[in-house]
């Protein structure tokens, strides 16, 4: 079963070319939004490995997305990527548990080796967590 | 002119006032010792003036005397001479009645005895008998010498009726000397009487009075006294004296005697009084000097005062005249004691008038020198706060110059001096206006107007071209009112706000390049998503169009001009994000090198000769080393941009302590320098001077973001061809020191 992307830019252009490159690039299956509010309601109903989110929207941006993931209890890598990055900008979104942070323009190598990278650590991350619960249930079965 | 003539005239004025009070006490006293002795003077010519009108009286007193003296003995001497007529007249003496003829000559002697008679004589023509009567008895006597002459003179026909007068002389008649004087008249047998019923009117004999005159004086003068001790005497026409109270002038010539007395003494004025007046029959006052009165010897001088005695009116030259003396001293005593009553009136009033004049002298002097002493501290303390004033006015940071109606200087401080950099006689007098340019010069002008006109403050803030600088004046306009309230001067106070003005002009900029910088980001970001996505998509393209395609050389140029679009976004981002930075010390001459091995090969396509002037132990800088070297990468790529023909470009480095350690790079280059009209533009960003895609017009609003970030400045020096032979720009950037 192919992972799950949330994509989510105010700006549908930028959505389709994201969408583009993954499909065409990757074998993950690919949801994408305009409307940052939209996203949260899509990460409440389905459960989504990654998501891609750009910093400045109307409505909510980025940050306030991440808090809002935070305050669901949703442990979903989020990658940022911003047409203006500034260092304050970074610092705080990757104090609020962001995954990374990427600038407009992009190469499409680099958002497919982050998404890659994303993935593998929110897998690594599962997968811990799993062998954990199955160490705890076998401590408690012993 | 003016203030030269005005200063000359208050000197004059405190010359004189000083000499006023100098010469005042002086002047003072002067008119007061004057004021007295007019006093002292008018006061003895009064008493002066007093002494000759009493001696005047009482010199016409004395004539009062003397004229009643003369006309006494006039009256005896005419009794005298009636008696004598009336004598001869007797028919008892003309017929010689024995008988009777003794007894009416001694009654008549009886009669004139008491006027000096001494004897009455009639000698007979006949018989030459003399008839004799005296204070003894009448008898017979002898015939004298000179009755025969009197006869003789009798007997001529034309002597009938008169009387014959002798010159007085001195006689010895029994008693001693006496001085006599005759007088004779002729006896006729005129009269009748029983015996002789018809008269014969035959010449009868010769009768003759002896007269003691001093006696017929005596009788009249001894009366006479004038003042207390004043006196008479009586001269005959010769000048002898028939009276004085002296014995021993009687019968002596006055002309001689005096002199006899006491030679010592010149005479010639009571002589000249006796010759011309007395002897002549004058009747009059005057004063003479004497040497002696009353037994007192010492010369003085004497009131006279003298009538004529007429003995005969036919003969001119018989006459007496009776003097009245007194010494003047007599009158004068009197006067004395009544001038040293008033003498000392006056001076006591004098010495009150003094007394007093010296206790208000004191008592003025006493407040006057209070009022000295007020006034010395009133001015020491003036002068001191004068001093204040005018040492905080020329010690003051700020121009201050007063201005007359007419906007002409009239005092200006050091600091205005100097800030205009002329000399007082060049400032003093002149229009304000000449200190400024034209513009600057007519609002000034105006202000000066608006302070006299409207008495109310005027700020006007104008710029000043000092040699090539131009500095900024903020000048206050102040109206001065004088003691009528009107504005006679206006006080103008100026700041230099030439730094404030750059650090306006300054911040204006920064804020400026700050909206700028805002601006940047937000059209970055605008810029930025499309970007990504045309190049994104162009990115997907390229690997879809086969490699040499038509289509996969435009997406390749879509892309490289995406990417040309990337970067100026870059740049605008790197500009507007002033807050990110990572310090570190940097060595800026080790910067320098490697910028300048980087463009080493550029220097030297564009032959451009390089000077490196770098300074030794030059302290670290604080920053970033690539910005740092950006910002000298920014400045020497435009100097190359502007030597388009070679030139030299000097890089040089040295530690600067002016205001805190720094470090100071100077980029120089010869190359065209900027022109006037782009100077405040080149910090903007985007501006620029280059062609399309030779430039974004970033570069140095980038070096200006990186510099002025880290706390330093950056400046610069240029000159085109149109200001200067020798063309080129400097670029300075200072970066604050590790100290």
């Amino acid at each position: 079963m192919p992972e799950k992307l949330l994509i989510v830019d105010d700006e549908p252009d930028m959505l389709k070319l994201l969408s583009l490159i993954i499909r065409e690039k990757t074998p993950y299956e690919v949801t994408t939004t305009n409307n940052p509010l939209e996203a949260l309601q899509l990460v409440k109903r389905d459960d989504y490995d990654l998501i891609i989110t750009d910093l400045k929207m109307p409505g909510l941006d980025g940050s306030e997305l991440l808090d809002a993931l935070k305050a669901e209890g949703k442990d979903i890598p989020v990658i940022i990527i911003t047409a203006y990055a500034t260092l304050e900008s970074a610092m705080e979104t990757m104090g609020k548990g962001c995954f990374d942070f990427i600038t407009k323009p992009f190469r499409k190598e680099q958002i497919l080796l982050t998404i890659d990278k994303a993935l593998k650590w929110s897998k690594l991350q599962k997968e811990n967590e799993e062998l954990r619960e199955q160490l705890k249930s076998r401590e408690a079965q012993q | 002119m003016k203030v030269l003539l005005a200063a000359i005239t208050e000197h004059l004025a405190r010359c004189w006032h000083s000499i006023y009070l100098k010469h005042y006490k002086k002047l003072t006293l002067i008119i007061s010792a004057l004021f007295l002795g007019m006093i002292l003077l008018f006061g003895w010519m009064s008493a002066q003036k007093v002494k000759e009108v009493v001696l005047e009286d009482f010199n016409q007193q004395q004539l009062v005397l003397s004229r009643h003296a003369a006309s006494q003995i006039q009256n005896s001497l005419n009794l005298l001479r009636r008696e004598l007529l009336l004598l001869s007249l007797s028919p008892s003496m003309q017929y010689s009645e024995a008988v009777f003829m003794g007894k009416r000559m001694m009654i008549t002697f009886s009669s004139i005895k008491d006027e000096g008679g001494v004897r009455i004589k009639y000698v007979e023509e006949k018989t030459y008998r003399v008839h004799l009567a005296d204070a003894d008895a009448y008898r017979i006597d002898a015939l004298a010498h000179d009755d025969l002459d009197y006869l003789e003179w009798a007997r001529k026909k034309e002597n009938k009726g008169t009387i014959a007068m002798s010159d007085i002389a001195f006689v010895d008649c029994g008693e001693g000397q006496r001085l006599i004087m005759k007088m004779a008249t002729p006896v006729w047998q005129s009269s009748v009487d029983e015996s002789h019923r018809i008269p014969t009117n035959k010449f009868a004999g010769v009768l003759i009075f002896a007269v003691d005159v001093t006696a017929l004086a005596q009788k009249v003068m001894k009366g006479i006294q004038s003042g207390k001790t004043g006196y008479s005497w009586v001269i005959d026409h010769d000048g002898t004296f028939i009276y004085h109270p002296e014995r021993v002038f009687v019968g002596k010539n006055a002309f001689e005697v005096r002199k006899e007395r006491k030679p010592t003494i010149s005479y010639a004025r009571i002589n000249e009084i006796q010759k011309e007046r007395m002897l002549k029959g004058q009747e009059g006052t005057s004063w003479y000097i004497s040497g002696w009165h009353r037994g007192k010897e010492e010369e003085m001088r004497k009131l006279i005062a003298y009538s004529p005695i007429r003995l005969d009116a036919t003969r001119e030259a018989s006459l007496w005249s009776v003097a009245v003396v007194a010494p003047v001293s007599e009158v004068e005593g009197v006067i004395h004691s009544i001038q040293v009553r008033q003498f000392w009136l006056q001076g006591v009033g004098i010495l009150v008038i003094i007394s007093s004049g010296l206790l208000i002298m004191s008592i003025m002097l006493r407040w006057s020198s209070s009022l000295k002493r007020e006034v010395q501290e009133k001015t020491s303390e003036l002068r001191k706060r004068e001093y204040q004033y005018r040492s905080l006015v020329e010690h003051a940071d700020d121009i201050i110059f007063t201005l007359s109606r007419e906007g002409h200087v009239l005092s200006m401080n050091r600091y205005g001096y100097q800030f205009f950099q002329k000399r007082p006689d060049k400032v003093l007098g002149e229009p304000i206006a000449d200190l400024f340019s034209c513009e600057n010069a007519e609002l000034v002008v105006r202000a000066i107007y608006e302070v006299f006109d409207t008495n109310t403050s005027k700020q006007v803030t104008c710029s000043v071209r000092r040699g090539e600088q131009v500095s900024w004046l903020s000048i206050n306009f102040s109206g001065l009112v004088d003691e009528s309230g009107g504005i006679h001067k206006v006080l103008g106070i100026g700041r230099d706000i030439t730094e404030r003005m750059s650090m306006h002009e300054q911040m204006c900029h920064t804020e400026k390049l700050a909206s700028m910088g805002t601006l940047a980001a937000g059209v970055a970001h605008e810029i930025n998503n499309p970007l990504a996505i045309i190049l994104g998509f162009t990115d997907l393209l390229l690997e879809k169009a086969p490699t040499g395609s038509d289509e996969h050389d435009m997406l390749k140029t879509i892309e490289k001009q995406g990417l040309n679009a990337k970067r100026v976004v870059e740049n605008l981002l790197s500009f507007a994000r002033r807050t990110e930075h990572r310090e570190e010390n940097v060595d800026v001459n080790k910067s320098i090198e490697e910028v300048l091995a980087v463009v080493g090969n550029t220097l030297s396509v564009n032959k451009i000769k390089l000077v490196k002037n770098l300074a030794r132990d030059l302290p670290a800088a604080r920053g970033e080393p690539e910005e740092f070297q950006q910002v000298f990468i920014n400045i020497i790529n435009n100097a190359v941009a502007a030597m388009k023909k070679g030139g030299v470009l000097t890089v040089a480095t040295r530690m600067v302590v002016d205001e805190g350690r720094g470090i100071e790079v100077r980029i120089a280059d010869t190359g065209t320098g900027i022109r006037k009209e782009h100077r405040s533009r080149i910090f903007d960003p985007l501006f620029t001077t280059k062609k399309v895609g030779e430039g974004t017009g970033l570069g140095l609003s980038v070096s200006y973001g990186i510099v002025t970030k880290y706390g330093g400045s950056i400046t610069f020096r240029t000159k085109t061809a149109d200001e200067a032979r020798e063309t080129g720009t400097t670029f300075i950037v200072t970066l604050p020191a590790i100290t």
